[in-house]
């Protein structure tokens, strides 16, 4: 099942990370891509440029920001998505994407991925940005559903709906965050299940994959351990209801060895693959 | 140009301003606007982004400011941070120059033991991240200085590399930086004294290299784009200054004008 924009499965990938230059330098390592931290990159001419030029050399590149802040109601920032064009061009990204959320607004920058309530005011209002920043950046946008931890009394939407709605009205496309969708249907009480299978088949170009910490009240999306089973059955749930799709796993905190990091990504292959005989594994 | 100011400015505004708040809002202000989960309170779910920001932004600081940290220690560091991301908070869409004004806000801290040396670490640190990032230039192409001809020395400009800045500082702070990376247990006591230091990368890595007095006005000189016969050619200790300055890779081209 293809996305609608014939985007390529660029297979099992790992988010780039600075304590793995040196061994990604040294050792090449055989990763089908790389997803890079847009902000990482866009204001700098020293290291973390000349490690991501040699890679962009090597490997499949996809840029994932977390500073669009597409939800906000301040005015679009067309100096930042200049530079972002310009490293797109740069690395030949595949594609774009970053969050459904606000950083900031009134000029401040909270640098967290703030939620949307979810409303027919703030749909209309991300679809308009949407548009906008898709136009400027001369390629469509993506869209990761991020972890909350709050829900706005005003919300008469669920998020799964929002993004469907969102997808359709502005033409956008979904990274679909599987641990996100773990972590809030825990924070909030839904079912996983149900938000994927509302979300629609045909958008979704790339899959993140994670592990959380549990709070016992509440899960934090702190990308600090392993996937849980859980959290792969929702992935293997969402691959066959979407096909195969880019598949990359992100560590940010207590980072392992590149080896380790990029063992727990493959198992996505064993998941999308071998289904049945994994699924009796992990009951 | 997309810009809300309905209902979504306020929410928008309301939450933003209680993240950043030191006290958080009343439980019934929560409850207007944030659903209770099965095991959290509206207040208590804020209260995970309230506790998230300063951790964030503070996290930022430590590892810009590495040496500063050290030597204040991390509780210090923390309650000094916290007031630095109060007062300064992040306008821009990067983390990476947050701490941009932490040099001069803590040269003004009421109460700061030896706040000169402090705010030196700051700045050194400060400069380190700016030559960090900037863009890549290099002196490869430089002829030899025997290759250039006598009458055309005086009329000589520099142009540096980018990655490069002159600053001087009331204490040795470059010293404390060199012990904590070289993973010393016992840190040098630094005692005031004037330190003339250029700081620039070369094939990626930061150096420090100190200057005398005369070095670093001459340095200065050339920086700012004075001939060498503007800057003091006539001594011959310019003529080892930029010896040693060019066998460094402190200049990326020369152009010379009779």
């Amino acid at each position: 099942m293809a996305n609608r924009w014939q985007l390529p499965d660029l297979g099992f990938g790992v988010g780039l990370r600075t304590v793995h230059y040196a061994h990604i330098l040294a050792n090449h390592p055989k990763v089908d891509w790389f997803e890079i931290l847009s902000e990482n990159y866009l204001d700098t001419g020293g290291r973390p440029a000349y490690v991501l030029d040699q890679i962009a050399e090597r490997y499949p590149i996809v840029m994932h920001g977390v500073s669009l802040s597409v939800g906000s109601s301040d005015p679009v920032d067309f100096a930042y998505l200049t530079k972002l064009k310009e490293l797109a061009r740069r690395t030949r990204a595949h594609w774009i994407s970053d969050h459904l959320c606000w950083t900031g607004v009134s000029g401040l920058n909270t640098h967290d991925l703030l939620p949307m309530p979810y409303t027919e005011e703030s749909l209309a209002h991300v679809v308009e940005r949407v548009r906008v920043i898709s136009d400027f950046l001369e390629r469509p946008l993506f869209l990761e559903n991020p972890s909350t931890y709050l829900e706005f009394a005003d919300s008469n939407l669920r998020e799964c709906d929002f993004l469907a709605a969102l997808c359709e009205r502005s033409d956008c496309g979904l990274l679909l965050d599987v641990n996100n969708v773990y972590v809030s249907s825990f924070n909030h009480g839904f079912d996983p299940f149900d938000s994927i299978d509302a979300l629609p088949t045909d958008r979704t170009v790339q899959i993140h994959l994670a592990g959380h910490s549990h709070q016992g009240t509440h899960i934090l999306d702190t990308h600090s351990d392993v996937v849980i089973d859980a959290v792969w059955k929702l992935y293997r749930h969402a691959t066959q209801r979407m096909g195969n799709v880019a598949t990359l796993l992100e560590w940010d905190e207590s980072i392992p060895s590149f080896e380790t990091v990029h063992a727990e990504a493959l198992k996505a292959r064993e998941w999308r693959t071998a289904p049945a005989a994994r699924l009796r594994h992990a009951s | 140009m997309p810009v809300s100011t309905g209902k979504l400015l306020g929410l928008q505004q309301w939450i933003q301003a209680n993240v950043m708040a030191e006290e958080p809002p009343t439980d019934a202000e929560a409850a207007a606007r944030i659903r209770p989960s099965a095991t959290l309170t509206p207040i208590e779910r804020l209260g995970i982004y309230r506790g998230m920001y300063e951790a964030r932004l503070i996290d930022a600081l430590k590892v810009d400011y590495p040496g500063l940290l050290h030597y204040l220690g991390e509780a210090m560091f923390n309650e000094l941070a916290s007031l630095y991301v109060g007062a300064n908070p992040s306008r821009s869409y990067t983390l990476n120059r947050l701490g941009d004004r932490l040099p001069e806000f803590l040269a003004e801290v009421d109460g700061l033991r030896r706040p000169a040396l402090v705010a030196d670490l700051a700045r050194l640190e400060l400069l380190e991240t700016e030559v960090f990032d900037e863009r890549e230039s290099s002196g490869e192409g430089l002829p030899p200085l025997d290759q250039i001809a006598d009458d055309d020395w005086p009329g000589m400009r520099l142009q540096p590399i980018y990655a490069l800045r002159v600053e001087t500082f009331r204490y040795p702070v470059q010293r404390y930086l060199a012990a904590l990376r070289a993973g010393e247990t016992v840190m040098p006591v630094l005692r005031a004294r004037a330190t003339h230091l250029v700081i620039f990368r070369r094939n990626y890595k930061i150096f420090h290299l100190p200057l005398s007095p005369s070095g670093a006005a001459l340095l200065r000189a050339l920086v700012a784009q004075q001939t060498l016969a503007e800057a003091g050619l006539a001594s011959t200790k310019v003529i080892g200054h930029l010896s040693q300055w060019l066998s460094e890779g402190l200049f990326r081209s020369l152009s010379a004008t009779r």
